[in-house]
């Protein structure tokens, strides 16, 4: 049997209903097997809440984790306002949950807990960690390293942090029976199975480099010696007030901050603003050094499209020659606000490369943990293979 | 020596001189470098910002119709359901939490004026809780807000702090928001209700975009109570009338058993009757045949005919007694027809056998004409033989003397088709529908004085049905007439 996944969308307009609707198609399409885990992933547009009840109506007591997200990916490609259920059964992996509230007090201890109480329930062999984080509850940077202290900073962690629908209000975690807010879960999968990762963001510089002058953490307090907020203030020519009443991270969405000199696969890290501090301190999604060069990005669409291109091949190429059998997506919101309905190609991309009928299981996060590093913007895929 | 030094020292001063020039065009010339370099990168930020800019209307585009498109299709979704669904509350159920996010809102309520006491009560409310839903109502029910809520065909977009007047200031705090739309629910020219959508956070303010959104959805819910209330009348009216058929119908089942229960009273009555006819009439006959045998005395030439007539007479009336207590008998189910199936042919040459001699006595010609390919039937033989030669003595009868006279067999889908025709006198138009009648009697038959007792049709058509089969008469007045009767075909197999 190896590993068999279940999938199932319902965009039903009825938060009860869609949750059963969807729990309903995964298990149908799981055929005799039952489940080992349940990931789902929920539009914020559904009452987080009655869809989960909805969901447990169907998988009982299988364990669930998720988060919510603006649109869900799947096989059937991106979809908006959906409820995506899941429901993987395997005999070559094993899964064991975590959770950890109120991570804005600590990202890193937060997500260190997380990992323990995930590896606590298992010896087998540790294969991948992934986890779903509050995109709001700051460094995504600490929270991989939380993780990292456990696992090691060579053990690929992957996942990324929950949406809503681009408001930036206010994002949910799942576990079992639980809807969770500021918090993060983990799934800690187990088991000698295959597995390569690839990832890429697509995203260009625009404009002059800038240098960061001061920054402590996640936080960048001046640019070229003056208020870090001048940036956008200055490029988006608005004042700072105006900055603030239209918030930073919807302009931070197409244009976020890129460090010029962290590269990574030729590509520059990037990191989004997620708010602005009165005094002008920009607040972004991980971290970044005092000294580093940095410049305003922009995206392209035929470069993003490209992007997903690179990051499935290289995914597929450290599968070796194995044989694919699913997937794992996570893609920024972001390139959903580029691509726009032409999403679709992005996952199609994703298909035409790892074959038709490969299960996918992901979603659109507001940034990505992808092997031993947070970014944003990224499209990661982790391919399973045998 | 001296003048060799001096010559060195004069060419390194050249040199230096030399140099120095050197050395600052060069420096002029990367300033002017840099200088070209910073014009560069400043252009470069220039051209950034143009291109944010274009970008950022193009976004700016690009969101609004993606809203709209989002918000088109959620409404035709939500129409379709509307449409579906003639109970109201049904339709106020299916405006909830997911649909009013995927229209871009946090917050939606559509009040309805109570009909009974004007009052305004919440059909539906989403991101409310009881608590405020009452606070609201209480709010609204003191008609401070009323021109705002049912200004006829009037939307209202209120944005907090862009100019709003105090009163849309605390609609702005009762409704817990930070912008809302609000538009009446019009039905039939009449506000009913209003419904409102709105956002919390101030970074999602609602847009006059919004507002062709949520006039189509005030407009779907006003058309659906109308409709609603035009099914509910409708409805209403089908059931009373389905309820007046049901007692007009309840009075009519009655009405007919009754006429079954005077019908059976009269067979009842009349089979009493026959019977107690049927005794006295075989005395009577019994003492005329002594009476004729002259056992009991002379019997004079004169004696004998008026003998003779109530021997006549009395035969006629057993006859008619018999046919009366068979009509009886049949009609109440109280004769079971022996079914069994009788060779066509053999029972039509009996028939002819019986009736010939009465053909031949009228000169007419009587043709048999057998065009179904199947030889048998299922039937009585004894009351089908009774119905030929019911059917056929009247064809003798009312025909007159060299008239002809036909008997045709015919297969009809799952029956088989007897024709008796005849070129008499016919029926007229008014009498066709009395023949089968008990006791009636042609016009036309009567003033020929024509005999019979008006039974003969009535236990042909008995027996027929007796049959499960059908019986009917065409006829044109000094023509002749047609009698078909069908009787069902054996089934095969």
């Amino acid at each position: 049997m190896s590993t068999i996944i279940g999938t199932g969308i319902s965009t039903k307009l009825d938060s009860l209903a869609a949750g059963k609707e969807a729990a309903l198609n995964a298990y149908y399409n799981l055929g005799r097997y039952d489940p080992d885990i349940v990931i789902t992933f929920i539009s914020t547009i559904f009452e987080q809440g009655e869809v989960i009840k909805g969901v447990k109506s169907v998988i009982k007591d299988t364990s669930l984790i998720g988060c919510s997200s603006i649109a869900t990916i799947s096989t059937h490609g991106p979809m908006r306002n959906s409820v995506a259920v899941f429901a993987i059964s395997s005999d070559s992996l094993g899964f064991s949950c975590g959770k950890n509230l109120r991570i804005s007090q600590n990202p890193r201890a937060a997500s260190h807990k997380i990992a323990i109480e995930a590896a606590k329930s298992t010896n087998k062999t540790k294969n991948i960690f992934l986890m779903f984080s509050d995109c709001l509850s700051g460094n995504g940077t600490d929270i991989i390293r939380g993780a990292q202290e456990l696992f090691g900073t060579s053990f690929p962690i992957i996942g990324g942090c929950a949406t809503d629908e681009m408001l930036f209000q206010k994002t949910y975690q799942y576990l079992d029976n639980n809807v969770y807010t500021d918090s993060a879960v983990g799934l800690l999968v187990t088991g000698d199975m295959a597995k390569g990762i690839g990832s890429a963001s697509g995203w260009q510089p625009l404009g002059r480099p800038h240098s960061v002058t001061r920054a402590r953490s996640n936080l960048i307090k001046e640019i070229d010696k003056k208020a870090a907020s001048e940036i956008y203030q200055d490029y988006f020519e608005k004042s700072f007030e105006e900055l603030k009443k239209e918030r930073i991270s919807r302009l931070g969405i197409n244009y976020p901050i890129g460090l010029l000199e962290n590269k990574q696969k030729n590509q520059c890290a990037v990191r989004m603003p997620l708010r602005i501090e009165d005094d002008g301190t920009l607040v972004l999604s991980a971290e970044i050094e005092e000294g580093e060069d940095i410049s305003l990005m922009i995206g392209d669409k035929d470069l993003v499209l490209d992007s997903a291109k690179k990051a499935c091949l290289e995914a597929l190429g450290n599968i070796k020659n194995k044989t694919a059998r699913f997937a794992l997506v996570f893609s920024d919101i972001a390139r959903l606000q580029l691509l726009r309905k032409d999403a679709r190609e992005e996952i199609d991309v994703i298909k035409n490369i790892l074959g038709k009928n490969i299960p996918i299981i992901g979603c659109y996060t507001c940034g990505e943990y992808a092997e031993s590093r947070f970014n944003n913007h990224d499209i990661t895929i982790t391919v399973f293979a045998e | 020596m001296n003048d060799y030094i001096a010559i060195l020292l004069a060419l390194i001063t050249i040199i230096i001189v030399i140099l120095y020039y050197l050395e600052k065009n060069k420096y002029i010339g990367l300033e002017k470098t840099n200088r070209r370099l910073q014009d560069i990168i400043n252009q470069l930020d220039s051209q950034a910002k143009i291109i944010i800019k274009t970008d950022l209307a193009l976004n700016k585009v690009q969101d609004e119709l993606d809203k709209k498109i989002t918000g088109l299709y959620t409404l035709h979704e939500i129409g379709k359901k509307i449409s579906s669904t003639f109970n109201i509350e049904d339709m106020f159920v299916s405006i909830n939490h997911p649909l009013v996010s995927k229209l871009g809102f946090s917050k939606a309520i559509i009040m309805l004026k109570d009909s009974a006491s004007d009052a305004m009560m919440t059909k539906t409310a989403v991101g409310y809780s009881d608590n405020e839903i009452k606070a609201i109502e209480t709010e609204l029910n003191q008609a401070r807000f009323h021109d705002l809520f049912f200004k006829k065909g009037a939307l209202t977009l209120v944005n907090r702090g862009e100019g709003v007047v105090n009163q849309e200031d605390d609609l702005l705090d009762l409704f817990k928001t930070e912008s809302f739309l609000t538009t009446p629910i019009v039905v039939k020219d009449d506000a009913m209700g209003f419904i409102l959508m709105g956002n919390t956070s101030s970074y999602a303010k609602v847009t006059e975009g919004d507002s062709e959104l949520l006039s189509i959805l005030a407009s779907q819910i006003g058309t659906s109570i109308e409709n609603t209330r035009l099914y509910t009348e409708l409805f209403n009216s089908h059931q009373a009338l389905e309820r007046r058929v049901k007692e007009r119908t309840a009075e009519l089942a009655k009405l007919n058993e009754e006429l079954k229960r005077l019908n059976k009273v009269k067979s009842d009555f009349i089979s009493a009757v026959s019977h107690e006819l049927r005794t006295p009439l075989t005395s009577i006959k019994g003492y005329a045949s002594i009476l004729m045998t002259g056992k009991l005395g002379e019997v004079t030439q004169i004696q004998k005919e008026r003998l003779e007539k109530i021997d006549k007479h009395s035969n006629n009336l057993t006859h008619l007694v018999n046919n009366l207590l068979d009509i009886a008998r049949i009609e109440s189910g109280r004769v079971q027809m022996d079914i069994k199936e009788i060779p066509i042919k053999d029972m039509l040459d009996s028939i002819v056998d019986i009736i010939t001699p009465q053909v031949k006595e009228k000169e007419q010609t009587l043709k048999i004409n057998t065009r179904a390919k199947i030889d048998k039937i299922k039937a009585d033989s004894g009351q089908l033989e009774r119905v030929l030669l019911n059917l056929l003595s009247n064809a003798v009868k009312f025909t007159p003397n060299k008239g002809r006279i036909s008997v045709d067999i015919d297969e009809k889908e799952e029956t088989v088709q007897f024709t008796i025709e005849d070129t008499g006198i016919g029926i007229s138009r008014q009498d066709l529908e009395k023949v089968g009648q008990e006791f009636f009697r042609a016009d036309n038959a009567l003033q020929q004085n024509i005999k019979g007792s008006g039974l003969g049709l009535s236990l042909v058509k008995k027996i027929i049905e007796a049959h499960e089969g059908k019986i009917w008469v065409e006829s044109e007045l000094g023509k002749g007439t047609k009698f078909i009767f069908t009787l069902p075909k054996i089934q095969k197999g």
